[in-house]
């Protein structure tokens, strides 16, 4: 009797709040999952389908960033390969968008190693006939212009069925997939409704409304609700290192447009330049030393910064041990000039980096680095993208680069599926995507993976055939030529 | 076993202090069974007089019969240790009789000293603990070879490796040692590796304080750490690799 109620209750409460019907669905409004909205309304054949974009944070920072940015530049910054630059300038529409006196792009980086300063590595764009290598562009400039793209989307759909709706400030509360009926049965048809269930899944938000998708796309984040509910396995590791990121002020603007990048045995430390005399840096580091990176005095950071760019990694560890007992310890200061003066002079001016001047107040912050990688990309009716799907190690800069190509990928095989015809939730359409994506990212991370170990060692014999490799790479131009067009993305 | 699950339900009480140290299981079960040895019997009183005559005498019936004799009991008593079931000399019960001594002074050592739950890293406190047994043996360093040659005659094997065994259980357990896999094996096995060898290394040992003893435990322990990381991560990688292989030709699969 208590069933019979309970169902009487159930159905009468699913019937006041009907799920509302979408053809795609995507949590999380990252810069993966806003290309991913973009880049399919922007699409001929993929602009009539009904989207929705559920994400948990508020968009107002994003949204006022593209009215009014913040006089510095914020911490979170992504180098964006030509590749990408390309894909959102010609598919996707969001490059004019863009806040383009906040992107710098640059041609060279300069590679060297802690354990051995000569051996060094240097990636010439122009060696493959390009100017560009990369651009430095924030994670916020990024979404505002993808939001300012899907709005200019908006305004010129005329149907209001087809305008692309964004929830911010709201969570995912629950995911429910459709009853699993039993294998080799027939779906249930209700004789009253004449209508077979749906097999969608059911998306419930905290503003009470749920949303029923044709396809659920997760660009939800490492920590992927869409992935858990889909029962896709994640694997991978994490490193017990922590990535510290900081904007900081060079001493004077480097006309050079050059990356730098040292490997030390923490990890590396790569400064990274943007306009003007800004630059911002990623530091790879043990836990108790980020501890220490994001702890110091302001006044002392930027001589650290200078110091693990050309010092010895004994030199380090004693500057190390100073701050460690008093993190505003200005005699290390003192220790770091005088060890900078003993730096052999002709490497100064070209071998390493402009000295930093200063950093900006309150923009350190860290984050722990991990690999990871999901067993496959789609399941029947659910595709994952970004760091849903895969998280790499930042030595590479890649990550946000492979979000982009996933969202390249997907949107060409939902293309594709529309075209013929198909079900753009069926595997049969989706499966297209893992195909393309899942193996060129799986190479990336391996590759990524193997540069942080190689170079997390201080072994001898390690160090030395690293020594030699670098070193010998440099001299081959072709084959160098190969590594400037993979990190290019081209 | 039971003396096992005793200590589950007594060591949480002490490290709640401690934070860090959490032990997702144990047992309340057989709280008085906690003491290795038992004070009150004749016997524990009478070996445990005889242990103060060791430094003197060593690993020696004379200790037991010097015991006897100052706790005023009569000689006869010396034939229910002779004739004890175990069926062993009594050299050799005085020597098992030692060891167990030390083991309950390491257990009271890590009751009531809440400090040492706040050595960070498991690591750390493996170390220290075989380094505080060690310490034991100092009073009775010059004896020592005499126990360790009653140790190793190969119908004594048997007794001698049990209780190597059994202190190299309550030093990964007091540790808050946390596998449940093979590593619980590997790992006590390895303890007790550095645990024997240390005490030899000891034997020879001429620094002072046998600072060289301390550092070769140091060495041998974080070695021994060093390995099951290295393993752990190869095992991990390998598994990785093996799935990301079958992911790969899945991914390709419908391709035909």
């Amino acid at each position: 009797m208590f069933r019979s109620l309970s169902r009487q209750l159930a159905t009468k409460a699913s019937i006041n709040t009907p799920s509302k019907l979408q053809d795609v669905v995507i949590i999380g409004g990252g810069p993966a999952g806003l290309s991913l909205l973009a880049a399919l309304k922007s699409s001929n054949k993929t602009k009539h389908l009904k989207c929705t974009l559920v994400e948990g944070a508020s968009l107002d920072p994003i949204r006022n960033f593209g009215v009014n940015p913040p006089p510095e530049y914020t911490n979170r910054v992504v180098s964006l390969t030509p590749k990408t630059i390309e894909y959102m300038r010609d598919k996707i529409g969001n490059w004019n968008f863009i806040n383009q006196e906040r992107v710098n792009f640059y041609d060279t980086i300069v590679a060297y190693d802690s354990q051995d300063n000569e051996a060094r590595i240097k990636f010439d764009a122009s060696t493959i006939g390009d100017s560009v290598l990369a651009a430095m562009c924030e994670n916020l400039n990024i979404q505002s212009s993808l939001l300012e793209r899907i709005e200019e989307l908006n305004l010129n759909t005329m149907d209001p069925e087809q305008k692309s709706i964004l929830y911010d400030n709201t969570k995912v509360v629950e995911i429910t997939g459709p009853e699993v009926a039993a294998e080799h049965e027939l779906p249930y048809i209700d004789p009253k409704e004449g209508e077979p269930d749906l097999d969608w899944p059911t998306v419930t938000l905290s503003n009470g409304e749920s949303l029923q998708a044709r396809l659920l796309v997760g660009a939800d984040g490492f920590n992927s609700s869409v992935r858990k509910f889909s029962h896709i396995a994640s694997r991978g590791w994490f490193y017990n290192r922590f990535g510290v990121v900081a904007t900081v002020k060079l001493q004077y603007e480097d006309y050079r447009s050059l990356a730098w990048q040292r490997f030390l045995t923490t990890g590396p430390l790569a400064i990274l330049p943007l306009t003007d005399n800004n630059a911002t840096i990623v530091w790879s580091s043990t836990p108790e030393l980020s501890e220490l990176l994001v702890s110091v005095d302001d006044a002392i950071f930027p001589h650290l910064v200078n110091a693990a760019m050309a010092l010895e990694e004994t030199d380090l560890s004693y500057i190390y041990s100073l701050l460690k007992k008093n993190p505003s310890d200005m005699n290390a200061v003192e220790e770091i000039k005088w060890r900078m003066s003993r730096v052999d002079s002709s490497l100064v001016d070209e071998g390493y980096p402009l000295p930093l001047e200063s950093v900006v107040p309150r923009s350190r912050a860290r984050f722990p680095l991990k690999m990871a990688h999901a067993d496959t990309y789609t399941a029947p009716r659910v595709a994952l993208i970004g760091d849903a799907a895969h998280s790499i190690h930042p030595l590479a800069g890649q990550g946000l680069n492979m979000g982009q190509s996933d969202v390249a990928s997907l949107v060409s095989a939902l293309e594709d599926g529309v075209t013929r015809g198909l079900d753009i939730g069926s595997t049969l359409v989706l499966e297209q995507y893992t195909a393309n994506a899942w193996p060129s990212n799986h190479v990336m991370l391996g590759i990524c993976d193997k540069m942080h170990k190689i170079f997390s060692t201080d072994w001898p014999p390690i160090v030395f055939f690293r020594g030699f490799g670098i070193k010998s790479l440099n001299m081959l131009g072709s084959f160098k030529d190969v590594i400037v067009r993979a990190l290019s993305g081209r | 076993m039971f003396r096992t699950s005793t200590l589950r339900s007594v060591l949480p009480r002490i490290k709640l202090s401690s934070g860090g140290l959490y032990r997702s299981y144990h047992s309340q079960d057989h709280l008085g069974s906690n003491n290795i040895i038992n004070k009150n019997s004749v016997e524990s009183r009478v070996f445990t007089k005889a242990l103060e005559f060791i430094p003197e005498k060593g690993f020696t019936k004379e200790c037991i019969y010097k015991a006897v004799r100052e706790l005023q009991y009569s000689d006869s008593l010396l034939s229910i240790f002779s004739n004890s079931t175990v069926g062993i000399s009594l050299e050799f019960q005085l020597v098992l009789f030692w060891l167990k001594y030390q083991r309950q002074r390491l257990l009271t050592y890590v009751e009531s000293n809440p400090s040492f739950f706040e050595i960070s890293g498991e690591e750390n406190r493996v170390t220290h603990l075989i380094q505080k047994r060690l310490e034991f043996n100092e009073p009775v360093i010059g004896k020592l070879s005499g126990a360790i040659s009653q140790l190793i005659i190969p119908y004594h094997v048997d007794k001698s490796l049990e209780e190597l065994h059994n202190l190299s259980d309550d030093v990964a357990f007091y540790s808050n040692d946390q596998s449940n896999d093979f590593s619980w094996y590997s790992k006590r096995f390895g303890l007790s590796t550095i645990y024997a060898s240390s005490e030899v290394y000891m034997l020879q040992d001429n620094s002072p304080k046998f600072r060289s003893t301390h550092s070769f435990v140091e060495e041998k322990v974080s070695n021994m750490y060093q390995l099951g990381e290295a393993y752990n991560s190869f095992e991990e990688w390998t598994l990785f690799n093996a799935m990301s292989t079958v992911n790969l030709i899945k991914s390709q699969w419908h391709r035909g």
